[in-house]
C-alpha cells in the first residue's frame, strides 16, 4: 500500500554535514581505535566491502528493479570502472605528487581519489551507453544474455591488456609505475588505507540518495511504467528506449564508481574478480532483498557479503573439546559454500518476493517521500 | 444530441490517406480514407475482425502502414515512434486494458503528466526547487483528474486491484493527463454493465467539451455509439463501406446487411 | 586444406557436445521460461556417474569395447535423469509461481550447490576418464583421420537428437510439451498433467547432458567438478544463438559455437589468439543484435 507522496520539503544541509562528520568519526574510530579498543582489520574489511556491495546493489536496482530490465553483466561495468580509475591513479600521479610540495596532503589526496573515481564513473557510463543503446531493444532474457556476453568480453579483454597487468593482476595501483632506482611513493597508498572506509560510506550514502531520488520521481515512474507495460508507456509519450538507456547509463556509471572504490581499497585488481559470478552475485543481492526496494538492496548487499564470511567463522563457535569429539565440525568451513547455496535456494522458496518485497524502511522512504495526509481506500 | 457539432469548422485533425496495412498475405486495412474533424466525436464501427484496432495501431504508430499516409494536423506522422505521436497529442486507451498494474491509481495518472516535465535528470538528483514544483504540479493535476472520474477514493490502490469499470475510467483519466488533442477510445464500454455504459455515453461528449478534444471511438455497443457520436465510419474487412451521421448509418442498407443485420 | 577438414571434424564433434547440452537448456526454457543454470552441473554429474561406474565395473583402457562405453552412457543418463527429476521437484517446483528472477536465483543456488558438493565429495583435483573405446583411426581424406571417440560423439549425438526430435514432434508427450511451451495455464485447463510433463522434460534434458558428459570424457579424459561452468555457459549461448525454445536451433547453435571455437583456435592470428574465449560471446552479441530472438527463434509480436 503506497501512502507516500513525493517529498516536497527543502534540503537539509545540516543533516548532510552531520552524516559526513559521523562517517569521519567512525572512520577514525575504526582505523585508530578508541581508548585502545579498535576494530580488527578483518572486520573493517568486511564492513568496507559491504559498503561497496551496497553501491553495486543499489545502482543495479535502477535497471533490474525500477525499469524491469534484466542485466547480468554488471561485473563488466564494475571492471571497466575499476581499471579506468586505477589506471588514472597509477599512471597519472605526477601532477598530484607535484602538488604535494605546495599544498597540505589531504586535499591533494582527496582530489586525486575523486578525479580517479570520476573517471571510473565516466568510463563506466560510456560503457553502459555503448552496451545499452543497441541492446535495450532486446527483451527480458535476451537482454540478460547480451549483457552477460559483454561482461565476459570485457573480462577477456582485460586479461590481455599488458599495461594493467593482464592475467597477473594490476598491482601497486596507488604507488604508480616502478621506476628503477627509486623507492615507490607510498603516501597516497597510506592515505587510502586510512580513509577508504570513510569514502566508501560516503559514496554508498550518495548512491542511495541519487538512486532513491531518481526512483521516486517522474523519471522513476516512467521506468516503472516501462516495467509494468511497455506498450502503454510508449502510448502515453514515454520514450522507452531513451528512458531505459538513461537508467542503464546512470547505473553503469555508479557501478563504475563502485569498481573504482574496490580498486583503491585493495590497491590491486585482477580480471578474475569480475567474472559472470560477480554479476550474478549482485543480481542475487537485489532479488534476495526484494526487487525494486532500496532497503532490500541494502540488506541484500549486507547479507550476501557477510554470509560467506560468517560461515567461514562457524567453527569458532565450537570449543575445541566439541570439534575434537566430532571432527566433521572442524571441516565446516569447507561446507560453507554448500550452506550458502542451500540458504539461497531455501530463501527463494520461503520468500520468493525477497526479504522486503517492494517496501521501504519508513525512515528511508521519508528521505524521498512524505507521508500523505489521509489513507487511501481500496 | 445528434448532428454536426458546432466546433467542426471542417478542419481535419487526424486523417489516413489511402492507407493499407498488410500482415504477410493478409490485408488488414485497405485503401482507408478516414478523416476526423476537430472537435468531433467519430464512431469507428464494424464487425469483429474488420480492422478497427489495427486502424488505431496505425494512427498511434504501433504499426507502420504498408502504403498510404497518416496525417496529424496536416503533417505526416508515418514512421514516427509511438511516443512521439503521443507527444504530438494523440492519446489512446486499449481494448485489453493496459494499466501499470503495480502502480497506484494516482501514480498511473501522474506517469502520464511527465510530458510537461522540464526538469532534467540532474535537477531530479539535486532535487531543485523547479523539480519539486513540477512534482507538485503533476500530483495536483493527477488528483484533479482522479476526482473528475470518481476515482479519488482509490488513488492509493494498485491499479490491478481496481474493479473493471474503475480500470476503464482510470485508463481514460491517464490518457487525459497527457492533455491530448485527439483521444482514441478502444471499446470503452466493453465489460461495463448497462448502467455504466449509459453514464459513459453521456460522459464522452462532456469530455470532448471540457477538454477541447477530438474523439475517435471504437465500440460494439450500438446504444453508446449512436448516442455519443456525431459521425460514424463503418469498416468491413479493412475497407470503408459507409460514412455518415448516425441516422444515415442506421438507414444504410449495406451497413444493415454487413453489421447491424447481424444483431 | 587437410587442416581445415580436420578442424571441421573436431569442430563438429565439439559442437555436437554443445548441442546435446543446449537441448536441455532449450527444452526447459521452452516449458518454464527458466534459464536452468544448474544444467551445466548436471552435465558434470554425468561425467562423474560414468567415471564411477567404470571404476566399479573395472572398465579401463585394458579392455576397450563399444558395448562398455554404451553401458557407461546409459548408466550416466539414468543417474542424471533421476538427478534432474530431484532438482525439479525439490528446488524448481516450489518457485514455479514466483517471479522468473526468483526462479533464476534458485537455479543459480542449485548450480552453486552441485559445484561445491561435487568438490567435497569427488575432490577438487582433476580426474582422468578411462578410455574405454577401442583406439582406432579411420582415414578420411589425405592425412585427415577420424578417431573412434569422434565417431562415437557424432553418432551418439545424431541418434539422440533424432530421437528427441521424434519425441517432441510425433508423440503425445511431445504434443503436451509443446502445448505447455505455448501456454502453460491453457495446457493445464486442457487436462494436461503439466507437473508430469515438466518433470519429464527435466529428466530428458538431464539425460542428454549426461550423455554429453560421458561422450566428452571419452575424447578429453581430464575432468573436475567445475567443468560444467564454462561448458554449460557455452552450451547455453548455443541455445540462445539458435533461438532458445527451439530444438533445431539448439543443435544449429551448438554446431556453430563448436566450429567457431575450433576455427578460432586454429586460425586466429597470434595476437588475437588470447581472445578466443570471447569468440562465442562475440558471435552471440552480433547475432542477437541482428536477429533479436536468435537464428531460428520466432518473434511473436505482442498483440496490442
Amino acid at each position: 500500500m503506497n501512502i507516500w507522496k513525493p517529498h516536497l520539503g527543502g534540503r537539509s544541509w545540516l543533516g548532510g554535514i552531520a552524516v559526513v562528520a559521523g562517517f569521519f568519526l567512525l572512520n577514525e574510530a575504526f582505523v585508530h581505535g578508541v581508548f585502545g579498543y579498535g576494530l580488527s582489520a578483518y572486520y573493517l574489511r568486511v564492513i568496507t566491502l559491504v559498503g561497496i556491495s551496497m553501491v553495486l546493489a543499489v545502482s543495479l536496482t535502477l535497471v533490474n528493479g525500477c525499469a524491469g530490465q534484466f542485466s547480468i553483466g554488471h561485473a563488466g561495468f564494475m571492471a571497466v570502472g575499476a581499471y579506468a580509475s586505477a589506471a588514472v591513479t597509477h599512471f597519472g600521479g605526477a601532477p598530484f605528487i607535484a602538488l604535494l610540495e605546495i599544498l597540505p596532503a589531504w586535499p591533494v589526496h582527496t582530489l586525486r581519489l575523486w578525479v580517479s573515481l570520476a573517471v571510473g564513473a565516466a568510463v563506466g557510463g560510456v560503457a553502459g551507453w555503448l552496451v545499452g543503446l543497441p541492446t535495450l531493444r532486446l527483451r527480458g532474457d535476451y537482454l540478460a544474455i547480451v549483457t552477460l556476453g559483454f561482461g565476459e568480453i570485457i573480462r577477456v579483454v582485460l586479461l590481455n591488456i599488458e599495461p594493467t597487468g593482464g592475467a597477473l593482476g594490476f598491482t601497486n595501483i596507488a604507488q604508480g609505475p616502478e621506476v628503477p632506482g627509486r623507492s615507490p611513493d607510498q603516501r597516497f597508498a597510506l592515505f587510502l588505507e586510512e580513509t577508504m572506509f570513510f569514502w566508501v560510506a560516503l559514496v554508498a550514502t550518495g548512491t542511495i540518495l541519487v538512486v532513491g531520488r531518481l526512483a521516486y520521481s517522474s523519471f522513476g515512474r516512467s521506468l516503472a511504467a516501462i516495467r509494468e507495460n511497455e506498450i502503454a508507456a510508449a502510448a502515453i509519450g514515454i520514450d522507452t528506449t531513451r528512458a531505459k538507456t538513461t537508467a542503464f547509463v546512470v547505473s553503469a556509471a555508479l557501478t563504475g564508481v563502485a569498481g573504482g572504490l574496490y580498486a583503491h581499497y585493495d590497491n590491486y585488481l585482477n580480471p578474475s574478480s569480475f567474472t559472470f559470478l560477480r554479476s550474478v552475485e549482485i543480481v542475487t543481492m537485489i532479488v534476495l532483498g526484494g526487487l525494486g526496494s532500496l532497503s532490500g538492496a541494502i540488506v541484500g548487499a549486507g547479507v550476501l557479503t557477510i554470509l560467506p564470511e560468517a560461515l567461514r567463522d562457524l567453527t569458532r563457535l565450537f570449543p575445541p573439546s566439541v570439534t575434537a569429539a566430532a571432527p566433521f565440525l572442524a571441516s565446516l568451513p569447507d561446507y560453507r559454500m554448500v550452506l550458502y547455496a542451500l540458504l539461497l535456494v531455501g530463501l527463494m522458496i520461503a520468500r520468493p518476493q525477497g526479504l522486503y518485497g517492494r517496501r521501504e524502511w519508513p525512515w528511508l522512504a521519508r528521505l524521498f517521500l512524505t507521508r500523505d495526509g489521509e489513507k487511501g481506500v481500496g | 444530441m445528434v448532428g454536426e457539432h458546432r466546433m467542426s469548422s471542417a478542419m481535419t485533425v487526424l486523417a489516413t490517406k489511402s492507407t493499407t496495412v498488410r500482415f504477410g498475405g493478409l490485408v488488414a486495412v485497405k485503401d482507408l480514407d478516414l478523416a476526423v474533424q476537430a472537435g468531433q466525436v467519430l464512431g469507428l464501427i464494424g464487425p469483429n475482425g474488420a480492422g478497427k484496432t489495427t486502424i488505431f495501431n496505425v494512427l498511434t504508430g504501433v504499426y507502420r502502414p504498408t502504403s498510404g499516409d497518416v496525417e496529424l494536423e496536416g503533417k505526416s506522422i508515418v514512421g514516427l515512434p509511438p511516443h512521439e505521436i503521443a507527444r504530438r497529442g494523440v492519446a489512446r486507451t486499449f481494448q485489453n486494458i493496459r494499466l501499470f498494474g503495480e502502480l497506484s491509481a494516482l501514480e498511473n495518472v501522474m506517469t502520464a503528466c511527465h510530458l510537461r516535465s522540464r526538469a532534467g535528470l540532474l535537477a531530479t538528483m539535486l532535487r531543485t526547487a523547479r523539480h519539486r514544483a513540477e512534482e507538485k504540479e503533476q500530483r495536483d493535476l493527477a488528483l484533479a483528474l482522479l476526482e473528475r472520474f470518481d476515482l479519488a477514493a482509490h488513488r492509493h490502490a494498485p491499479a490491478k486491484s481496481l474493479s473493471y469499470g474503475n480500470q476503464r475510467r482510470l485508463e481514460i483519466a491517464r490518457a487525459l493527463a497527457m492533455r491530448p488533442k485527439v483521444l482514441l477510445l478502444d471499446e470503452p464500454a466493453a465489460g461495463l454493465n448497462p448502467q455504466e455504459s449509459l453514464v459513459l455515453m453521456r460522459q464522452i461528449q462532456q469530455l470532448r467539451d471540457d477538454f477541447k478534444l477530438t474523439i475517435v471511438l471504437v465500440e460494439h455497443n450500438m446504444r453508446v455509439v449512436m448516442g455519443a457520436c456525431e459521425r460514424i465510419h463503418v469498416v468491413e474487412q479493412g475497407q470503408t463501406i459507409a460514412v455518415g451521421s448516425p441516422d444515415d448509418i442506421q438507414r444504410n442498407p449495406r451497413v444493415i446487411t454487413a453489421y447491424l443485420g447481424n444483431l | 586444406m587437410e587442416t581445415l577438414i580436420q578442424q571441421l571434424i573436431n569442430g563438429l564433434a565439439l559442437g555436437s557436445i554443445y548441442a546435446l547440452i543446449a537441448l536441455g537448456y532449450t527444452m526447459v526454457y521452452g516449458v518454464l521460461r527458466l534459464i536452468n543454470f544448474a544444467h551445466g552441473d548436471v552435465y558434470m554429474l554425468g561425467t562423474f556417474a560414468g567415471y564411477y561406474t567404470a571404476l566399479r565395473f573395472g572398465f579401463s583402457e585394458a579392455a576397450p569395447s563399444f558395448v562398455r562405453a554404451a553401458l557407461l552412457l546409459l548408466v550416466a543418463m539414468v543417474v542424471c535423469a533421476v538427478a534432474g527429476l530431484t532438482i525439479e521437484r525439490l528446488a524448481y517446483r516450489p518457485v514455479r509461481q514466483a517471479s522468473r528472477l526468483t526462479a533464476l536465483i534458485t537455479a543459480i543456488g542449485v548450480s552453486l550447490f552441485l559445484e561445491n558438493v561435487g568438490q567435497i565429495i569427488f575432490g577438487a583435483n582433476p580426474k582422468f576418464f578411462p578410455q574405454v573405446l577401442p583406439p582406432q583411426q579411420f582415414p578420411v581424406y589425405g592425412a585427415v583421420v577420424i578417431t573412434t571417440p569422434d565417431l562415437a560423439i557424432l553418432g551418439a549425438s545424431l541418434i539422440l537428437t533424432i530421437g528427441l526430435h521424434r519425441l517432441v514432434h510425433h508423440t503425445a508427450f511431445g504434443r503436451a510439451m509443446r502445448a505447455i511451451a505455448h501456454d502453460l495455464d491453457t495446457a493445464k485447463l486442457m487436462g494436461i498433467d503439466t507437473n508430469r510433463v515438466i518433470a519429464l522434460t527435466f529428466a530428458i534434458g538431464s539425460a542428454l547432458a549426461a550423455a554429453a558428459g560421458v561422450l566428452v570424457a571419452l575424447r578429453y579424459p581430464k575432468f573436475d567438478p567445475l567443468i560444467g561452468v564454462t561448458t554449460g555457459l557455452k552450451a547455453f549461448i548455443a541455445a540462445v544463438l539458435g533461438g532458445i525454445g527451439n530444438v533445431s536451433g539448439a543443435v544449429l547453435g551448438g554446431v556453430i559455437i563448436g566450429l567457431a571455437e575450433t576455427m578460432a583456435t586454429g586460425y586466429l592470428p597470434a595476437t588475437l589468439n588470447p581472445y578466443k574465449d570471447a569468440v562465442a560471446f562475440a558471435i552471440l552479441v552480433a547475432v542477437l543484435l541482428v536477429r533479436p530472438t536468435g537464428i531460428l527463434g520466432t518473434t511473436a509480436p505482442e498483440k496490442v
